[in-house]
């Protein structure tokens, strides 16, 4: 081999397993970088690419279900966006009623004063007048209700969103885990070229496991609520 | 004697706001931070029915239904689930696990209580 070639093999070979090692989840950019370093110089320096074709497999391997995970993270980080900002607008149009409501049952009542005072002298009071402030109270109680349990429903998002980030959190440490894997595997390929098969024959069944559970995770969302509506009720 | 129910959630909001749902009509409500915890207060007591998460730490929600359902004294008490989980395979393993019903997050308190209601009374 080019001795050239192989300090610079080396050198990038480095930095590769540094970018997955240091990266947090720069997978994408190794990906890219990897692709890049295997470019053979010309046909006769085709067997001297920086990393062995078997991390380059493995990397192609993993690439389709690594790249379907970050989709589907992006999506449940927009879900979380969305289910954040509709809950915040909920609440926020609930108390304004809410005080909108307070401000009225205080015009009742500045009323019922007036009323009181007016009647003040008459023997006879004006039972009508009573009669609409009880009503007026009683239908301002229940819209008040209203508005908080319609708060208490918007409240919810906390609860959605915790296991939406939860799933999220668990999904990205999954990728970090292949992320770690690839790297011992590129940094053992590296220190013992030759043992390059026999090194990714004990990565595969680890990697796989990795690959299984994060497909597991993605399958079964604990969160398929789009936005902050009341969920349906079944009775078996 | 006021009717007794166990709600079972991690989200010490839920339990505080289905607490508020079925406190003002009436009901004693027991509170449980996973299945595991529901699990034991149940056996201590018997209550008149159960609220239960899916999603929690130590033991979920369907475990905690199987639970009890073989306990003797919970046979035929009302088991509702209350969860975001809302596919059909998810439900399909909840009424094999014995669930009464099955409940979408976010709930109306309103709703919730008709269907308590609706269940004991």
């Amino acid at each position: 081999m080019n001795p050239l070639l192989a300090v610079l093999g080396m050198l990038l070979g480095g930095a590769l397993a540094l970018i997955l090692l240091a990266g947090g989840l720069n997978f994408r950019r190794f990906a890219r970088a990897l692709q890049g370093a295997r470019k053979p110089v010309s046909a006769s320096e085709r067997g001297s690419a920086v990393v062995a074709g078997a991390t380059v497999r493995l990397i192609e391997d993993t690439r389709a279900p690594v790249d379907q995970a970050f989709d589907a993270l992006q999506s449940d980080l927009t879900q979380v966006g969305t289910l954040l900002k509709e809950a915040m607008g909920q609440l926020m149009k609930n108390f304004l009623r809410m005080q909108s409501l307070m401000q009225e049952q205080q015009q009742t009542i500045e009323l019922a004063i007036s009323v009181e005072r007016n009647q003040r002298g008459d023997p006879l009071p004006d039972k009508e007048s009573f009669r609409q402030i009880v009503r007026h109270q009683t239908e301002f109680n229940g819209r008040i209700e209203d508005a908080v349990f319609q708060a208490v429903t918007s409240l919810q998002f906390q609860d959605m969103v915790t296991q939406l980030v939860g799933n999220v959190q668990m999904r990205l440490n999954t990728l970090q885990e292949i992320q770690q894997l690839i790297a011992h595997q590129a940094g053992a390929e590296h220190s013992d070229p030759r043992r390059a098969d026999e090194i990714l024959a004990q990565t595969i069944p680890g990697l796989e496991r990795k690959l299984e559970t994060l497909r597991e995770r993605q399958e079964r969302k604990p969160v398929s609520q789009t936005d902050m509506a009341t969920g349906e009720i079944e009775l078996f | 004697m006021a009717k007794s129910i166990l709600t079972v959630d991690d989200s010490a909001s839920i339990r505080q706001m289905v607490g508020f749902a079925l406190s003002g009509a009436g009901y004693e409500v027991i509170e449980a931070k996973d299945g595991q915890e529901g699990l034991d207060k149940a056996s201590q007591m018997k209550v008149d029915l159960v609220l239960t998460d899916q999603n929690m730490p130590n033991m979920d929600g369907l475990t905690l239904i199987k639970n009890l359902r073989m306990l003797p004294t919970y046979q035929n008490v009302p088991i509702l689930m209350l969860t975001t989980e809302s596919s059909d395979a998810m439900k399909s393993q909840g009424r094999a696990a014995g669930a009464t019903g099955w409940l979408v997050k976010p709930f109306d308190p309103q709703k919730l209580l008709e269907v308590v209601k609706k269940c004991i009374g």
